[in-house]
């Protein structure tokens, strides 16, 4: 029995070898994305290192309604709900979208920001207003 | 009352919104109608354990646990979408022929139709949830609660109907255009879904925002505006998107649309055969 070589078809001759490239160019490509994740993941626990910021929901109300953030750094914010009711921490303005429910607290990272004003509000209960002035 | 039925009615509309594309974009299929009202129950049961353990889930992972739990509802509901997409790539003309022809005995019994349950199950927790701790947050508050909720009740039939709108309105594309369309409106639709769970990751501490914010159109139009939250469904129309948002936009598109090109690709096989008769 005579076994006749296909080479007349590119993809058998040629399959293993992009494949292996394939393969060595992701190996390289995880191993750069680990490394970056990494960094980010320490730059992450500097910025969480800072001290928090605070607001209180209180009587359907922000307190303060207006708080005043440094521009060009992570920061972390610290909202406690002292209602019995359930808030929504919502900005368009950040991205930002976080049910608090009653009697509890909750972490939002906010920025780096540049200078501005940038508008929150509870989202069930939509008279409720504030804004971080960024300095 | 009126300030209830806006807020209900816009959490619903979200979930409203993504059901009936689905169920245009699964015209013909046998079974679909079961399947997607299956998943609607799901999702509202899913609704009222999540909203029953917003305290625990929002404590959770340090704090992020709220955050982790939405992006992995939008990336689960984007994997769905996609494979949908995919999918209908290969299947959609033949499918569309099928129902054009008299007797629409749909062959696609291999459709995957639990895609259609899940994606209409997270579609209708992650709103659903919302609306269920709202009405919660009216009931605690007593005094007006009954006119409250009758606001709720009111702003439930308009999202659901405006879905209804939505379905008749696509269905009266022809048949021959109604795949295209709807696997385009999916496309976008996952695609601003990979965006929001791309703002969730970042709002975690998870995913660095890289630019926090690429543009800012609030003056032109403010996802306040029904106008802007209903483009923020369908296409995923964010006023300041952050760079990793954007980046996660673009690479759903990228990736749906390869991979439905990958799926249609010309075979060797055929490739030679079409060589060979010249």
């Amino acid at each position: 029995m005579i076994i006749v070589k296909d080479v007349t078809n590119p993809y058998v001759s040629r399959l293993p070898r992009r494949l292996m490239r394939m393969i060595h160019a992701f190996a390289l490509w995880t191993r750069r994305s680990l490394l970056a994740a990494g960094l980010l993941f320490g730059f992450a626990m500097i910025a969480s290192a800072a001290p928090p910021y605070h607001i209180v929901i209180q009587g359907n109300q922000f307190h303060p309604a207006e708080l005043p953030l440094p521009a060009g750094r992570k920061v972390k914010v610290v909202v406690k709900n002292e209602d019995t009711a359930p808030a929504e921490f919502e900005s368009y303005d950040l991205n930002i979208e976080k049910v608090i429910p009653g009697h509890t607290r909750t972490t939002l990272y906010v920025g780096p920001l540049s200078a501005g004003k940038y508008h929150f509000f509870n989202d069930f209960h939509q008279a409720a207003k504030g804004r971080f002035v960024v300095k | 009352m009126f300030a209830t039925a806006i807020i209900v009615f816009r959490e619903v509309l979200e979930a409203a919104l993504i059901v009936s594309i689905v169920l245009a974009a699964s015209k013909g299929v046998a079974g679909r109608g079961r399947w997607v009202s299956g998943g609607v129950v799901l999702g509202v049961l899913g609704a009222c354990v999540v909203a029953a353990f917003a305290g625990a889930i929002s404590s959770a992972v340090q704090g992020a646990g709220q955050e982790l739990l939405n992006a992995t509802i939008l990336l689960l509901a984007v994997l769905m979408l996609g494979w949908h997409n995919v999918w209908m790539s290969k299947h959609g003309r033949a499918l569309a022929g099928q129902m054009s022809a008299v007797g629409h005995d749909v062959a696609s019994g291999r459709k995957p139709l639990s895609v259609l349950l899940i994606v209409c199950a997270v579609a209708v927790v992650r709103e659903g949830s919302e609306v269920v701790l709202f009405t919660y947050a009216i009931a605690a508050g007593g005094a007006g609660a009954k006119l409250m909720l009758a606001g709720g009740g009111l702003g439930l039939a308009a999202g659901v109907g405006a879905g209804a709108l939505l379905y008749k309105g696509l269905l009266r594309i022809p048949t021959r255009y109604l795949f295209s369309v709807t696997g385009w409106l999916i496309l976008l639709l996952a695609a601003g879904m990979a965006a929001d769970a791309a703002g969730f990751l970042v709002q975690a501490g998870w995913l660095p925002a890289i630019i926090p914010a690429v543009w800012n159109t609030s003056a032109v139009l403010t996802e306040h505006s029904i106008v802007g939250r209903v483009l923020h469904i369908l296409i995923g129309y964010t006023q300041r998107p952050s760079a990793i948002q954007v980046m996660f936009y673009v690479a759903t598109i990228a990736a749906i649309l390869s991979l439905s090109r990958w799926v249609n690709r010309p075979r060797p096989q055929a490739m030679r055969r079409a060589a060979a008769e010249g």
